[in-house]
């Protein structure tokens, strides 16, 4: 282990995306090297990444955050050829590139997670085509008025919502009217909160409509409020 | 455009969701931008301890060819309201209700009547 230890210490000036081409070239103890030097320079990152935003309790627990973080790299250094470099020489933007990238590696470990605490395969439609109508010549510092007043409501939600649209949101379709989430995945949801998935989709039905309202209600007092 | 009025339109409030809960640091991030906003966030947060598991530089390789492994999800705990209540005290730095001083003291002489007959089987 220490003579590992000293010979990590010959990668600590080699950029991000260097590391991951050594760790793809498989070469025994070298690649393991420099895969350790990866793993040490982002390890906090994703770790804390995954506690702050709550994933512990989606999860079900400290452990299994845990094992994400270290399946997260081990699946990144087995795929690490797979990696596309980001094409900039400059450290910082290599570091949030792979960091995005074994973040993206992350996401997929969860929902695979979540997918297989029951063997049912099948999808819960999510019935929330919850448009709002806003001005249609919406200005960039409005659009971002509306995310901030999105971000309040939220804030102002019961644990239990938040967790709803926390879990469903990582199975979220871009530009799909009907969102959908994994039967077994509703099933895992419910059973950690103590309910039923037919209550998981009420709750989510509800949260939304609640959204829909405070955020409405909140549009027309900042444009009242401008006249 | 909305059929009714040209001068609205539709957006989508589920988007609108996400973006929100991303930007909380409540859902992941998706690109690079993103991760640079999380590691500000993170920056200004209080670092937490890295768990035993994560700290040897060689963890990840205990991880290496294995498949995740399959944990039951945990349920609601039964002392959620208490302990949101104790979180809420912490944070607010505000006196404690009298059920959940009953209800601490109640845990201490649990507590301790179990290390006496731990210590009797001893």
């Amino acid at each position: 282990m220490d003579a590992k230890r000293v010979r990590l210490q010959t990668f600590a000036e080699d950029l991000d995306e260097d590391l991951l081409a050594y760790v793809a070239m498989k070469d025994g103890e070298s690649s393991e090297q420099a895969a350790a030097e990866f793993y040490e320079r982002h390890k906090r990152f994703l770790y804390s990444l995954l506690l702050s935003g709550g994933f512990a309790r989606v999860l079900g627990g400290s452990d299994a955050l845990e094992d994400v973080v270290l399946h997260a790299f081990a699946d990144a250094f087995e795929n690490a050829a797979a990696y596309r470099p980001c094409g900039s020489g400059d450290a910082v933007k290599q570091r949030r590139a792979c960091r995005n990238w074994v973040v993206g590696i992350a996401k997929n470990l969860i929902r695979n997670a979540l997918c297989r605490r029951v063997s049912v395969v099948a999808e819960v439609v999510l019935d929330d085509s919850c448009d709002l109508v806003v001005d249609a010549a919406m200005s960039d510092a409005q659009q971002s008025e509306l995310q901030r007043i999105v971000g309040e409501v939220l804030d102002g939600m019961s644990e239990r919502e938040q967790d709803v649209l926390r879990t469903t949101m990582l199975f979220y379709k871009p530009g799909e009217q009907h969102q959908r989430l994994p039967n077994d995945v509703a099933k895992s949801l419910a059973e950690r909160l103590a309910t039923t998935p037919e209550n998981i989709r009420a709750i989510r039905k509800r949260a939304f409509a609640k959204l829909k309202i405070a955020v409405e209600a909140k549009l027309k007092g900042t444009q009242e409020g401008r006249r | 455009m909305t059929p009714g009025n040209p001068k609205k339109k539709r957006t989508d409030l589920t988007a609108l969701v996400n973006q929100a809960l991303r930007s909380k640091g409540l859902a992941l991030p998706e690109n690079e931008d993103e991760v640079a906003a999380a590691e500000r966030r993170i920056a200004n947060e209080a670092p937490a301890p890295l768990p035993a598991r994560l700290q040897s530089p060689w963890g990840f390789l205990t991880a290496k060819g294995r498949e995740l492994p399959s944990r039951p999800p945990v349920g609601p705990s039964v002392n959620d309201g208490f302990e949101q209540e104790l979180a809420r005290a912490a944070r607010s730095g505000s006196k404690l209700t009298d059920e959940v001083q009953e209800r601490m003291r109640q845990d201490r002489r649990a507590a301790e009547s179990e290390i006496a007959e731990n210590d009797q089987e001893d």
